[in-house]
């Protein structure tokens, strides 16, 4: 598969800080690539250096085999960027904001206004179009500045942080709007510290700290690699101590512990001894009141990498 | 073709920007509308809008001819309208009444003083002693006796010219002959000084004459005042416009053009045109309404297009030199005000030299100074360009400058916003 970005050993400092260190990473055609990690991992600068935003100390990066060094401006032409802030302006309207971007992008006359008219059914703001972005809630103008990334059908957008403090339903609109995106074969690159957004959008993730990329892969293929086990909590009717000699010896579970009226199973495959729990349970009499299943995720990952919360 | 998108789009958003609207044309035009409506009976609509200065009068010389009709004339009923004159003993109860604040002006006529206008080799002069506090009234007075005094030697001279030319030709330079030539003088002085009006010389000196004068004066201070507010707050309009390159760096629009695929010499010059031409509409739109709602003539149409294009391209380069030195809006906001107004105040300094009484002697001197700054290269085309002089060196010598401040601005952003 041909890559759609190609970043090769990126460095960038500032002063004593290494803010990029060594990244490197390919970015498959219409995949959804995440960088995942904590605020100062060094997501913003990379792609910061991908836009053509700052230019790298070493290093080299193609968006469809366009050097961003040697031809900046075909690089950029391929490429849609979404900041993380809203950058619009607030006195144009909706439409004229999309007016101005789209030349920009060279699109010009009929064609510009057709696509300007595709940009507002796509992110639902064609009944507001005349409006001032002003007057816009912070979910429409997220909006707006994903639709301006979308004008000129670029084949690879990068979108950075594009949900950082918006309400639940424009988060979710968003994150829809990015599988969509895929879903028409772009190639998105997505930065983000919500594990939980990295999880549900992304083909492959990478897991950066401190300027460097220190896990890539899928979801799956990052939570085996660190091979934690599924975490089953239980609670119980009864004394744990009629169970748990019981369920130790069944196949697969790897450790039992119980703590406050709680029993902790840790399982490499929950689904395969959930029912041998419950029949060792019914074997004794003791009726199992609720069940909470926890999967390894990239929470743990980068706990296990790191030693750090990824909010930290 | 993109250049000029940017640019519209930043003419689009000072338009409506209320802000902007207010600073580029509201406070200019409000400024010399107040003094335009202030001024406007003295320059030949309501007698009645200003009132007549309070004069005192001290003839030190009593007997005398010239100084009797400078007194009479002050004080008598023809310039009842526009001074409000009374005689006093001495000198001193002249001042006193103005350091009381009683009089506006006094008129000191010394002993000797006709003698003198008569050729007696004496110094001929009249003190006008007046409250610094004033403006217009002192002046109104000073330009009257000005005037006066001017006819006088005038006269002076015609009737002694002619009669050296007389006795050279073997005529006699006797009373009737000498009094003949005051009397063509009076008529010629009449004719240049009142454009041909029946009236006698000091009709023409004390009633029409003064107000023909008051006219001329009331409208060389709403002139220079409004070629004031053009000059001042061209060079705050162009700050507050260069700003847009600032605040688009920290509202995410400058960096967001910047991974489009226009080069950044492109966007850069975008934005710079945008200044230009805002300005440019500024500096027209304040010509064509000052000239239509408050009369002001700024000069020929030659000299009013190079001086208003001068303008523009001088406060665009100040702005652009100026902004690229600048962090953020926050630090602009400072530094706008204060330099803007310190050199602001430098560069018109040499039109305050021009309508306040007594500062003319200091002219040469804020002439000079003035050119420090570039709103003083402004300020001269537009008084070029209003006396009907010639505005090219000038014009030639803002355009040296705004090239070498828009060279080091454009050095600075491109060294700036290089990745």
């Amino acid at each position: 598969m041909e890559g759609a970005i190609q970043a090769q050993d990126l460095k960038k400092a500032f002063g004593a800080v290494r803010a990029v260190d060594g990244v490197s990473f390919s970015v498959a055609k219409g995949e959804i690539f995440s960088l995942l990690g904590p605020n100062g991992a060094g997501k913003t600068t990379t792609i910061s250096i991908l836009a053509g935003l700052l230019r790298p100390d070493s290093g080299d990066a193609a968006l469809l085999g366009h050097s961003i060094r040697t031809q900046s401006a075909q690089a950029r032409a391929v490429l849609g960027v979404v900041p993380q802030e809203v950058a619009l302006y607030m006195d144009l309207s909706a439409r004229e904001n999309l007016d101005f971007w789209g030349k920009m992008y060279n699109l010009r006359g009929r064609a510009l206004k057709t696509r300007i008219d595709e940009v507002l059914e796509i992110i639902g703001l064609a009944d507001r179009q005349k409006g001032k972005l002003g007057s816009f809630s912070g979910g429409m103008k997220r909006r707006v500045n994903i639709g301006v990334a979308l004008l000129h059908k670029p084949p690879v957008v990068i979108m950075d942080e594009p949900t950082v403090g918006i309400d639940p339903q424009s988060r979710r609109h968003i994150l829809d709007a990015v599988k969509e995106l895929r879903d028409r074969g772009m190639t998105v690159l997505y930065t983000t510290h919500y594990m939980e957004e990295a999880e549900e959008l992304s083909d492959r993730v990478a897991v950066m700290d401190r300027g460097r990329i220190i896990a890539c892969g899928t979801n799956a293929e990052l939570v085996r690699m660190i091979g934690q086990d599924t975490r089953i909590d239980l609670t119980l009717n009864a004394e744990a101590e009629r169970v748990i000699a019981l369920w130790r010896a069944v196949e697969g579970i790897r450790g039992v512990s119980a703590e406050d009226g709680r029993i902790t199973v840790l399982a490499a495959d929950s689904n395969a001894v959930l029912p041998k729990l419950f029949e060792g349970a019914a074997a004794r009499g003791v009726r199992i009141l609720s069940v909470e299943i926890r999967e390894p995720n990239l929470e743990a990952v980068f706990l296990h990498l790191t030693g750090r919360a990824l909010r930290d | 073709m993109t250049v000029w998108n940017i640019a519209w789009k930043d003419l689009r958003r000072s338009v409506r920007s209320a802000f902007l609207l207010v600073f580029a044309l509201g406070l200019p035009l409000l400024t010399a509308g107040v003094f335009y409506a202030a001024f406007r009976g003295l320059s030949g609509g309501d007698d009645a809008a200003i009132a007549a200065p309070r004069v005192t009068v001290a003839n030190m010389d009593p007997g005398g001819e010239a100084a009797g009709i400078l007194a009479g004339l002050l004080t008598g009923g023809d310039l009842a309208g526009i001074l409000d004159a009374q005689s006093v003993g001495d000198p001193a109860a002249a001042r006193a009444a103005v350091d009381a604040g009683e009089a506006a002006a006094a008129v000191i006529i010394p002993a000797g003083f006709s003698a003198n206008v008569a050729g007696a080799g004496g110094d001929a002069s009249v003190e006008v002693y007046q409250d610094p506090a004033l403006t217009v009234g002192p002046a109104i007075v000073r330009s009257i006796v000005r005037q006066v005094l001017d006819g006088m030697a005038g006269g002076w001279v015609a009737v002694t010219v002619s009669g050296k030319a007389l006795a050279e030709r073997g005529v006699p330079a006797d009373g009737q002959n000498l009094g003949r030539i005051g009397a063509g003088y009076t008529a010629w002085a009449q004719q240049a000084l009142a454009g041909g009006t029946g009236s006698a010389f000091w009709d023409v000196t004390s009633a029409a004459g003064a107000k023909a004068e008051n006219r001329d004066f009331i409208s060389q201070i709403l002139s220079t005042i409004m070629a004031m507010m053009l000059v001042f707050y061209c060079f705050f309009t162009g700050t507050a416009s260069a700003q847009s390159i600032l605040k688009e760096q920290e509202d995410g629009t400058l960096p967001r053009l910047f991974t489009t695929p226009v080069r950044r010499s492109e966007i850069i010059g975008g934005k710079l045109l945008a200044v230009f031409l805002t300005l440019l509409i500024q500096v027209v739109v304040l010509l064509v309404v000052s000239a239509a709602v408050f009369g002001i003539r700024w000069g020929g149409a030659a000299s009013v297009v190079l001086a208003a294009l001068g303008t523009a391209v001088m406060s665009a380069s100040f702005a652009v030199f100026l902004t690229s030195f600048l962090r953020d809006t926050k630090q602009a906001g400072m530094v706008y005000g204060v330099v803007v107004n310190l050199i602001g105040w430098i560069g018109i300094s040499r039109l305050f030299a021009g309508i306040i009484p007594g500062m003319e002697r200091y002219s040469g001197f804020t002439d000079i100074v003035s050119l420090i700054s570039p709103q003083g290269w402004a300020a001269r085309i537009w008084q070029e360009s209003m006396a009907g002089n010639p505005v090219g060196i000038t014009l030639a010598g803002m355009l040296l400058l705004s090239l070498v401040m828009f060279g080091i601005g454009v050095f600075k952003f491109n060294r700036r916003f290089a990745n």
